[in-house]
């Protein structure tokens, strides 16, 4: 009985330690956004700054937006003489491939691409493709986005900077208002991208390419090997090879960039689990590495293990719980009321992905929507599905790997929209398209009903 | 005792319950507002361009200028936007001290006298002509538009034609010109962009010289050769110290500080400090995580970014672009050119150019950008313990 109490002792303290330091490292990154200045505005040079780039998207069965991002892309403001967009047909069973080559037949700056066999999922697709990429920066988007017109020289301006290997941009959802869920997965959103990233950015740490409205200097991705296609999170994969051998990231908040969100808490969970199980096992081929860099310093690389062993907080909050539970009921209970009260306060910091209570409200403000605080208690549902489903996929996991049943696999994550018909947000004559609607101020926004 | 304890238990349980419903029901009431809502709103449409405040502002006169006209007794024909006044005149000549609180739409030109003060808007069809010490609250000119000296902008300044700020002025915002954008002595502005921006006593000059004749020690870059270790020592580099980034591009974990004139045909990032000597070609990007000074006459190529300060000595050239964290000189003499575009200078903090600066696109500050004199270049280089040449001041010359 002694050996248990003792050991649910060690496991609390190990728990509330652990997630007390993630909880000060996000509330140092949500006070240093409200009140620190913002360094390094490559804003400035949008425009100035115009290498040959290649623009990579890799479409599995995405005939719904497929033609979307494709007409997006061509009406972008960039040269077609120093642009290319290979887009990627990566073993489509339905009109992908079709849509990819109507459109290739209509726009020469279009090359398409198609992936017959092979593993992996959008690294897989990515290293399939890379090679036939003439670009000095190859920019990357999902199936799902709409980049805007100003999108891709927003992009590319902060690689006038020799040592940035990467950079990544902000997404918004669009579809927000649908459900709960997608109203805070926004927030999260805002959260992670508003404060996070660009707090890390602002204090010199390594903001995360999210291997999507994003771009990647080609010689720094030659340089690490390429993309790697047995990754789930092939993006967190290479921000962190990058780094470690001297490369920097930037990000570049204004390159704002509308996504879809999960609707339903199913597609949710089994995103999440992807994004976990990604993460961790980048952590386990990657710490090492990022341990001895000389390229980073004491507290990027305290930092790059926080990034990366961010997911296991689940489980280690979960044990947490169960140490109180055990030392609740026994001898010793007077133990568990201060330890439960701080395992309750840094519990609460680490639902979601990476986003926490703080980070939650101050992104909100600096985003202009106070409103949307008073939703914040909300997100409490939001917290308890992210670890369920977190621990969930980390025992798969783990258990995978002791039995050697093999790695992760590649899930595609469900689009919502249905009528994706191609033909950009302005159409060339200002006619939008089922995504976007014109507003009383005359700007193209998203629409959020009938989507 | 035992119903103290299990009313003071009760009434805990109670609060707390009315509490955490509280804050559900409050999130639950919000929801119900915002559904269908979105958070954030994107204009996908939008490219900004470098005159856009202008740029908008035309358009707006545009649409007002199909509002109803009124005949207003004391100013002749105006148009009423809501309490505003809109004025349209063929071209109009204020005595000095005058003051107009309307918004101005000149079919021809415009000129006032010293010390006026306009609290809006005006756009000139023809050329315009602001008298000394004059107050503005922004100005759009299809011709050529003179701020005398002194003028102060609370806001933007553009013009299709010339546009000159004589000694003094002050603009709040973006100073834009489709022709060029001439800087006086003390001229403090947040940006300018145009074909061409030149400080006072511009010499009309531009570059000539091709660097490529310039016979200078060529930074080599370790392959374990002994003549690379050589060459790396004559430049005072130690070859220990070079990490391949990738392809093209070499890390140096130290300080360059090179004693010669010295040829950089890779990108290069440099941990510490960069001092190059006069005549110094660097043919790629350079960034640095210090400070970067460039002696006279240096020639960049690519682009130049440093996580300090940026000086560039007198007569150097650079067709890139400059991005200083801290602060940024341009000295005198310094010429930004590219045959195929735009180049770009910008100073997170401070910008300072020197009288006879010429450059093609745009110079940006998160702060100022100032036109300054040699005494108080002198002074900026002083602060950072460098000499003209871009030394360090502790620096040996062998140059």
């Amino acid at each position: 009985m002694l050996a248990v109490i003792l050991i649910a002792k060690i496991c609390l303290v190990f728990s509330v330690t652990v997630l007390t330091l993630y909880a000060i490292r996000h509330y140092v990154f949500a006070m240093s956004r409200l009140f620190l200045k913002h360094p390094r505005e490559w804003m400035e040079f949008t425009g100035f700054m115009l290498p040959r780039t290649t623009v990579l998207v890799a479409m599995h069965n995405e005939e719904t937006v497929a033609a979307d991002v494709l007409q997006a892309l061509v009406e972008c403001d960039y040269d077609w003489e120093k642009l290319e967009i290979l887009a990627i047909d990566d073993r489509s069973s339905d009109r992908t491939g079709a849509i990819i080559d109507e459109f290739a037949a209509k726009y020469p700056v279009i090359k398409a691409v198609h992936r017959e066999s092979g593993e992996g999922g959008k690294g897989g697709a990515l290293q399939f493709a890379t090679p036939l990429a003439t670009g000095e920066v190859l920019l990357l988007f999902d199936a799902d986005y709409f980049p805007g017109r100003a999108m891709i020289k927003q992009l590319v301006a902060p690689f006038c900077d020799p040592q940035i290997g990467a950079v990544m941009g902000r997404v918004v959802p669009h579809n927000t208002g649908r459900t709960l869920l997608t109203e805070l997965l926004s927030m999260e959103r805002a959260a992670g991208y508003q404060v996070g990233q660009q707090a890390r950015y602002n204090m010199g740490l390594t903001p995360q390419f999210g291997g999507t409205v994003g771009g990647v200097r080609a010689t720094a991705l030659r340089a690490v090997g390429g993309w790697n296609p047995e990754s789930l999170t092939e993006d967190t994969d290479l921000t962190f090879r990058l780094v470690v051998r001297g490369w920097k990231v930037a990000y570049a908040n204004r390159a704002e960039c509308y996504e879809e969100v999960p609707e339903t808490w199913e597609v949710r969970r089994r995103q999440i689990a992807r994004w976990a199980t990604g993460h961790t096992d980048c952590l386990h081929r990657l710490q090492s590495s990022v341990i001895r860099s000389s390229a980073l310093s004491f507290f990027g690389k305290v930092d790059a293990l926080f990034v990366l062993g961010c997911y296991l907080t689940a489980p280690v909050l979960v044990l947490g719980w169960l140490a109180s539970l055990v030392l609740f009921f026994s001898p010793q209970a007077h133990y568990v009321p201060a330890l439960a009260i701080a395992l309750t306060f840094a519990g609460y910091q680490m639902f979601g992905n990476q986003a926490t209570f703080y980070e939650l409200g101050v992104a909100a403000l600096l985003d202009g929507a106070a409103r949307r605080v008073l939703l914040m208690p909300l997100n409490l549902f939001n917290f308890f599905a992210s670890t369920g489903a977190i621990c969930r996929a980390l025992f798969r996991y783990y258990t995978g790997k002791l039995s050697g049943t093999g790695g992760p696999r590649w899930q595609k994550t469900r689009r919502y929209r249905e009528n994706g018909n191609g033909k950009g947000f302005a159409n060339g004559n200002g006619a939008p398209n089922g995504l976007y609607s014109q507003g009383a101020n005359g700007l193209y926004t998203c629409r959020t009903t009938n989507v | 005792m035992f119903d103290f304890i299990a009313w003071r238990f009760l009434l805990f349980a109670a609060a707390f319950g009315l509490l955490m419903y509280l804050q559900f029901y409050l999130g639950h009431r919000q929801w119900n507002r915002l559904k269908g809502e979105q958070a954030g709103e994107i204009d996908v449409n939008y490219v900004r361009t470098e005159n856009y405040m202008a740029q908008s502002f035309r358009m707006k006169v545009k649409d007002w200028l199909q509002l109803p006209v009124s005949q207003d007794r004391e100013f002749g024909p105006v148009i009423m936007k809501g309490h505003e006044r809109i004025r349209t005149l063929a071209g109009m000549d204020l005595a000095d001290h005058a003051t107009c609180d309307d918004i101005l739409v000149l079919e021809q030109n415009f000129s006032c006298g010293q010390g006026c003060s306009l609290t809006r808007e005006v756009l000139v069809h023809g050329n315009s002509n602001i008298g000394s010490e004059s107050r503005l609250q922004s100005m759009a000119a299809d011709g050529d538009l003179m701020l005398g000296e002194k003028v102060s902008v609370a806001r933007w300044v553009d013009s299709n034609g010339e546009l000159t700020l004589s000694a003094g002025c002050h603009v709040g915002s973006r100073v834009t010109s489709l022709t060029r954008i001439r800087l006086g002595l003390g001229v403090e502005i947040p940006s300018a962009s145009a074909p061409q921006i030149v400080t006072a006593e511009w010499d009309s000059k531009l570059p000539g010289e091709d660097p490529a004749s310039r016979d200078l020690l060529e930074i080599a870059f370790p392959d374990g050769s002994e003549a690379v270790e050589e060459s790396l020592a004559a430049a005072k580099l130690n070859a220990k110290r070079f990490v391949q980034l990738g392809g093209d591009t070499w890390l140096y974990k130290g300080e360059v500080r090179p004693p010669v004139p010295v040829r950089l045909r890779r990108k290069l990032a440099v941990a510490g400090d960069c001092y190059f000597p006069e005549g110094t070609v660097l043919e790629f990007d350079v960034k640095a995580g210090g400070s970067i000074f460039l002696g006279p006459s240096c020639v960049i190529r690519g682009n130049l970014v440093a996580d300090g300060h940026i000086f560039l000595g007198p007569g150097c050239r650079f067709s890139g672009l400059v991005h200083a964290e801290k602060t940024l000189l341009l000295s005198r003499g310094t010429r930004g050119f590219r045959v195929d575009g735009m180049v770009a200078a910008y100073a997170g903090e401070e910008l300072s150019l020197e009288t006879d600066v010429a450059l093609k696109g745009k110079i940006a500050s998160g702060a100022r950008a100032v036109v300054i004199d040699a005494a108080a270049a002198q002074a900026w280089r002083d602060q950072r313990r460098i000499q003209d040449d871009g030394s360090a001041v502790d620096q040996v010359h062998t140059s």
